[in-house]
């Protein structure tokens, strides 16, 4: 608890040198709910990869006098409308929903930092020029500028990504631009600039570096509401295409089913909670270890 | 001060244009035939054309777009081709019916948020702070037609304390509330994440100020000091989300309502654009725009009141 | 979904830090605990507040949409029909049998060669403004249909009619342009409105309608509810129930959740899985007649490999469509159809296309598709373009496509909202797509004609230009005599589906209503228009 007197909100952003003996780490493996989040995600993730080896059935096979089989041994968690393995449907699904949520966010980070960093660090008409086009891309319904992107592309997985990215790019635009802006004041980058470093060094060196904490901690937050925004494209009908297996997809059919089959609408249900509490947690808990505010008070 | 708010207030305006502008082309380029699903599948050729020409869909779209926007700067944004009626009174109509249930869920969240931020910011770490995050957490992670269908399976069929959907009239009735409650519960549970986490981060960083330390010094209970010095200031931040999350809320609502047969502008919106209602869809979409870059203008203009830090 | 949190970090994402300024926040947090206080009173309330259906005298309809107009002229959707057909009267109404029973007609006579067709109306109708119902009125509401300039949907089910006249205050005589004898069936889905009101209301009839219907218009709140009240003038008998609000309540559950909670008494439409729930309540009655709406898998024969006969029949051989439908619909919902006309409508031919029917043949099926590309017909890496609305069909879908995939063949599913798909139905693009035809009327004219005469609706939509078929779907609609056309229509049938494969037959949808038991004298109509009250029937609410 050693803690000089409020300072300047800015002065939370660190030079590299400092960071690198950051005891973030530490402290991040200190909170159990973020450890939790990241093992749970860990070992999902890996058993989407392995979907294969642990189901011996298709996701998308029917077998049409078996619907609605419940959770048993031939079907751990039971068959859907169409008889097909639930089972296989999440951990086979879970590819899309990880796989394409990782993909858009990545996207939408690079897009972000792009325009940000462009705009938080020439200032004047050109920021004012992008700041207002990201405001109308805010002002405007996501669900709005899928179905048109969709309309223009077909469906399709680069759709899907495509959508999913470009609909949260604005957002990391924001949060760098304000980064930055906080950054550009600082000693070492006015230092830079002194000493006669080019612009694109003083933000590939000085500027980026120090942006990733944020970024990273504001990604993984996002991570969630990714997959929460991918089932909402399918519950509207432009995220990935039937019979393909995704738990968005899989919601949407159950959603008649709930007390017909529980388990059809349980699952997928739980697959995604459980996953945005746990990119939530992971979130989090990056922030604390970062995020020098916080950092104070954990003991 | 009144010159900031000026030139906010002009930098509002591009971006309005610009978005009614992005709105109606977005709207004409999703494909579909309003004529052609007003008729339906059972219909001739020449009666859907015929209805095209009716409804000025076979003007080339700058022409459309310019007739649109003269009309809507006048105050006319045109007539619904579904109901027939002007579409500022079909808004009018549902705008209400969304606040209220937007109100309605707000005050929800900020009822369990705060308690829930709060103990966790007194006890951080701890078992208590795990379980509060948790809850909160499981507010937003939880799919918003699958907890608005459990709540009504539950609340309506089961027990039968409260009607499954619709408006019962105004939140003041017996009846209204009965009504109000299930639909402002699910879609104020999805808002309390961020307000909670929000609670926790301001108060633990609040706790940690000066003043506060000094009034512990001082002596006074820990108690007073919490609610009296900490939380006035920790709302502050608190104040600023949630003035954000009513642009969440008018967009956001539509699956509330659908589910719930909420008669507000989310609804309308779906219709309209299931159908393909150009103007209606527009009208919609053009009201919520207003609404969020007014919400947020309001903020950037409030925002150096309440800390002059910022200014 | 899609829009939560969109707006929450437009803030540069990180909130300032506080200092001390003092708002009323304590009043706030006060206001804050109070609603929630009051939210949770409302969650704790005692049950059995939900008033009973019985007390009210007013009978409460889940519609699955709102209406959207209240002018028969305007509009054909199920929610509006369902709405106005109980406040404007029609000539004939379809019985339980699908026949013609007068109502507003006293009688009619047609011509020997069916063109000539002459209704003698009742003499003692009111309107509900107190106006009285003469031919006048009649010749006006078929006239404004048959406007072309007016564009209604409805001009497509009374096209044969050239003329309609009034020769007397309460005679009309309909003159048709060809001899057309199920012209009672057509007639009898036509509302007649008051002239005088349309013509006071000057373009706002939709909003304050007049008809002479058993009850009368008292309010319309968009997206909330239409309500009716009892006609006091009504000519015939009462209606048992003094008002009657319509509530739209899109999501089916949700729906059936206020059925069983008392909120509603009828429901208008049902599905798989709340049937389910609903089948088990003791206070429930769920009933079903077997509809007449066609529900077929159609090709959009553009070019090639669709347009050849072998490829339709690869398709149709790879899937089996009765374990499909089966598995698909709940026997409430729909049956399984073999034939485009629906067996309470003649001819029923269904003994022996279901014999003819092509059987699910995967290895055959394999072989034609081989054959195909063998013969360049189809392009190797061919993908089958699938369009579906999200509904039953997409899941019926569902088995098409992973059957084909199974077989080797490549078969994407797109899922799309129906303004979409009739879009994409005019484009230069193979599909196979799903949509209901048929169950309008209860005449094999207007399924057969609009499915496959050039130019009609959905002809154009599988794009099938056949002058031999025009031909003889004409000679069947012209033709007298019940026999002569159940022939013709038989042939037609059996060339459209077991020659030419230009569809697969797939389903008949049933209308399927579910309500409480305390709803007395309720019975889910044939064709998919609603009336609470029939010279016949007559609901009400037990006590």
């Amino acid at each position: 608890m050693n803690d000089p007197a409020a300072r300047p909100r800015a002065a939370r952003a660190t030079p590299p040198s400092e960071r690198r003996v950051s005891p973030g780490w530490d402290r991040f493996r200190r909170n159990r709910l973020a450890v939790g989040g990241a093992v749970f995600l860990a070992v999902l993730a890996l058993a989407c990869t392995a979907a294969p080896l642990l189901t011996r059935y298709s996701p998308v096979a029917m077998t049409l006098d078996q619907p609605y089989r419940p959770p048993g041994v031939a079907h751990p968690l039971g068959t859907d409308t169409l008889g097909r393995d639930v089972w296989s449907r999440i951990v086979f699904g879970g590819r899309f929903d990880l796989g394409l949520s990782v993909l858009a966010v990545l996207l939408a980070t690079s897009g972000g930092v792009c325009i940000g960093l462009v705009s938080g660090y020439a200032g004047g008409a050109l920021d004012d020029a992008l700041m207002r086009i990201v405001d109308v891309l805010l002002a405007i319904p996501d669900l709005l500028l899928a179905l048109a992107l969709v309309a223009f592309i077909g469906p399709s997985l680069t759709s899907v990504v495509l959508i999913l990215a470009f609909s949260r790019m604005p957002r990391y635009a924001r949060l760098v631009r304000g980064s930055v802006l906080g950054l550009k004041k600082l000693e070492f980058v006015t230092a830079a600039t002194v000493l006669g470093a080019s612009r694109a060094r003083i933000l590939v060196r000085h500027l980026v570096p120090n942006l990733t904490g944020p970024i990273s901690v504001y990604s993984t937050l996002d991570l969630g509401g990714v997959i929460a925004a991918l089932a909402g494209l399918s519950f509207v009908g432009v995220g990935i295409q039937p019979p393909a297996a995704e738990w968005g997809l899989m919601l949407t059919d159950a959603r008649q089913n709930l007390v017909l089959a529980p388990w059809t609408a349980v699952f997928p249900g739980l697959a995604i909670t459980l996953c945005i509490i746990a990119f939530n947690f992971v979130g989090d808990g990056a922030r604390d270890a970062l995020d020098p505010r916080t950092r104070r008070r954990t003991r | 001060m009144a010159a900031h708010a000026l030139k906010r207030l002009a930098e509002a305006v591009p971006t309005l244009i610009g978005a009614s502008m992005l709105v109606f082309a977005l709207i004409h380029l999703v494909p579909g035939d309003p004529a052609a699903v007003y008729l339906g599948p059972d219909a001739l050729a020449s009666d859907v054309a015929t209805l095209r020409h009716h409804l000025g869909l076979d003007r080339p779209l700058a022409a459309q777009y310019w007739l649109y926007l003269t009309h809507a700067l006048a105050g006319d944004l045109g007539r619904s081709y579904t109901y027939k009626a002007p579409i500022l009174s079909l808004i009018l109509g549902a705008l209400p019916n969304t606040l209220e249930l937007s109100a309605a869920a707000l005050l929800f969240s900020l009822a369990l948020a705060l308690p829930l931020g709060i103990a966790a910011a007194l006890r951080p770490q701890t078992a208590l702070d795990y379980a509060s995050t948790t809850v909160a957490v499981a507010g937003v992670a939880v799919p918003v037609f699958w907890l608005a269908i459990m709540l009504i399976f539950v609340f309506a069929v089961r027990l039968h304390w409260l009607p499954a959907s619709g408006r019962g009239g105004p939140p003041w009735t017996a009846e209204g509330l009965a009504h109000l409650a299930l639909p402002a519960l699910s879609l104020g549970l999805g808002l309390t994440a961020s307000t909670a986490r929000l609670a926790r981060a301001s108060m633990l960083e609040v706790l940690d100020e000066e003043y506060v330390r000094t009034a512990r010094a001082k002596g006074l209970r820990p108690r007073a000091v919490t609610l009296h010095h900490a939380l006035r200031n920790a709302l502050i931040p608190i104040v600023t989300n949630v003035s954000l999350q009513v642009g969440i809320l008018l967009g956001g609502a539509f699956l509330t309502e659908t589910v719930f047969a909420w008669p507000g502008i989310g609804r309308l919106a779906v219709d309209a654009m299931v159908r393909r209602d150009y103007p209606l869809l527009q009208g919609v979409l053009l009201i919520t725009i207003v609404f969020f870059i007014l919400v947020n203008l309001l903020v950037d203009l409030v925002y150096p009141l309440l800390d002059p830090r910022i200014r | 979904m899609a829009g939560i949190d969109k707006h929450a970090t437009t803030r540069e994402g990180t909130p300032s830090q506080p200092a001390g300024v003092h708002i009323t926040r304590r009043a706030l947090l006060r206001q804050a605990g109070i609603t929630g206080a009051a939210v949770a009173a409302g969650i704790w309330l005692p049950g059995g507040r939900l008033e009973a259906a019985a007390s009210r005298d007013e009978l409460r309809i889940a519609t699955y949409q709102d209406i959207s107009q209240l002018d028969p002229l305007l509009t054909n959707d199920t929610p509006s029909s369902a709405v106005y057909d109980q406040l404007y009267d029609r000539l004939l109404l379809p019985d339980e049998q699908m026949r013609p029973v007068p109502v507003l007609a006293e009688r009619y006579t047609s011509s020997p060669d069916a063109k000539v067709w002459t209704f003698a109306l009742r003499k003692d109708v009111q309107f509900h403004d107190g106006g009285h119902l003469t031919a006048d009125d009649v010749v006006f509401s078929l006239a404004r249909i048959l406007d072309p300039a007016n564009a209604s949907q409805k001009r497509i089910q009374i096209d044969m009619i050239d003329h309609v006249e009034a020769t007397d205050p309460y005679t009309v005589r309909i003159t048709l342009k060809y001899p057309y004898s199920p012209f009672p069936a057509a007639i009898a889905l036509q509302n007649v409105v008051s002239k005088s009101a349309v013509q006071k209301a000057g373009g706002q009839f939709t909003k304050h309608p007049v008809g002479s219907g058993p009850w009368q218009f008292v309010e319309w709140v968009p997206n909330d509810h239409v309500t009716l009240a009892r006609n006091p003038r009504y000519w015939g008998k009462k209606t048992g129930v003094a008002r009657v609000v319509f509530r739209p309540v899109p999501e089916a559950s949700t729906a059936a959740a206020d059925l069983l909670s008392g909120g509603v008494d009828i429901v208008q439409s049902v599905t798989a899985g709340t049937l389910a729930e609903l089948r088990s309540s003791p206070d429930i009655q769920i009933g079903t007649t077997p509809g007449t709406s066609y529900g077929y898998v159609g090709f959009r024969v553009v070019r090639p490999p669709f347009t050849d006969v072998r490829f339709r029949e690869a398709v149709y051989r790879a899937w089996n469509v009765d374990a499909t439908v089966k598995a698909v619909f709940p026997p409430e919902v729909a049956r399984r159809a073999y034939a485009c006309i629906a067996p309470p409508i003649w001819p029923d031919d269904t003994g022996y296309l279901q014999s003819h029917a092509l059987a699910p043949d995967p290895t055959r099926a394999k072989a034609l598709f081989d054959q195909l590309t063998a013969s360049g017909v189809m392009p190797r890496g061919y993908t089958i373009k699938v369009l579906t609305i999200p509904d039953y069909r997409q899941k019926m879908f569902e088995v098409l496509v992973t059957s084909l995939q199974q077989l080797g063949v490549q078969a994407s599913l797109q899922v799309t909202d129906l303004a979409t798909m009739l879009r994409l139905l005019t484009t230069d693009e193979n599909y196979l797509f799903s949509l209901v035809g048929g169950g309008g009327a209860p005449d094999p004219d207007q399924t057969m004609y609009w499915l496959f005469h050039t130019g009609g609706p959905h002809a154009t939509f599988m794009n099938i230009k056949d002058p031999q078929l025009d031909a003889r779907l004409l000679r069947a609609r012209q033709a007298t005599g019940q026999s002569a056309r159940s022939h013709l229509y038989t042939d037609i049938q059996r060339y459209v589906l077991l020659e030419k494969i230009y569809q697969i037959p797939a389903y008949f949808l049933n209308n399927t209503n579910a309500w409480t038991k305390k709803v007395q004298g309720f019975r889910p109509s044939l064709i998919q228009r609603w009336n609470l009250d029939t010279p016949w029937a007559n609901v009400s609410l037990a006590g």
